[in-house]
């Protein structure tokens, strides 16, 4: 069986619904320095990480379980400020390894067409840059 | 089709006809599920049924009978139907066809 079906993202400590791919990005921040040492030779160091998660979904009325986020819950954190707009998030490997830090909610849109046979759907975008992977 | 049988239309056939006499009608399905991480969260089903007799009005009835069934067993939640086409009639050796060609999804509760 393929992996990934059982790679997920938790926000808040729940599972997001009705989500149908997960997509994560890490890219490396940097600091550029020169010292007289170097002889004219910049060096860089790599500071810390930024990663962005980027989930689509499917707009579910059943409203999940209490072990989930709704669309409704999602959208809700998805328009706080300030501190509260700072969310927990837990990334689960297939091999249970978790990586935990803090995010913000970068992005948040939700596509809902009137034909039946087309689904509604959202995408989600959470940036981090304190993950670190939990002992 | 279940629907139908309780329905008491017992001339439909899933794929060949298990009878010799006109009317009759068969029907062939197709499923396909579709999936979210925490599973299955739709399947829809494309139906083709087609109704045959040496009359049209019978053939013709007879697939009525049957649009009936699958429209008010499918009409609530967690279903949806929708008739992609209706009513396409061909005439082959005398023999009448009627076909109704529905998308059936049925929605994870």
């Amino acid at each position: 069986m393929t992996a990934g079906y059982n790679i997920r993202l938790k926000v808040e400590d729940k599972y997001l619904i009705g989500v149908t791919s997960d997509e994560v990005s890490v890219s490396p921040n940097t600091k550029t320095s020169i010292v007289k040492e170097n002889q004219g030779t910049k060096q860089e160091a790599i500071t810390g990480h930024t990663v962005t998660f980027s989930v689509s979904g499917l707009i579910d009325n059943t409203g999940g379980d209490s072990t989930m986020l709704d669309n409704d819950d999602i959208i809700a954190l998805a328009v706080l400020t300030g501190d509260s707009a700072v969310v927990d998030i837990d990334y689960i490997r297939s091999n249970g390894d978790e990586y935990t830090g803090t995010g913000v909610i970068t992005g948040y849109t939700e596509s809902t067409p009137a034909s039946p046979d087309e689904d509604s759907t959202y995408s989600l975008t959470i940036e981090s840059n304190d993950l670190e992977i939990e002992d | 089709m279940t629907l139908c049988a309780t329905a008491q239309i017992a001339n439909l056939f899933s794929s060949e006809a298990e009878v010799k006499g006109y009317p009759y009608a068969v029907y062939d399905a197709e499923f396909t599920p579709y999936y979210a991480k925490d599973g299955v969260y739709k399947i829809v089903a494309v139906v083709t049924v087609k109704a045959y007799s040496k009359l049209y009005t019978e053939a013709e009835s007879l697939a009525e009978s049957i649009d009936g069934v699958i429209q008010s067993g499918f009409s609530a939640s967690p279903y949806t139907v929708r008739t992609v086409s209706q009513d396409r009639k061909d005439c082959l050796q005398e023999t009448w066809s009627v076909t109704y060609e529905y998308r059936i999804t049925q929605f994870r509760t």
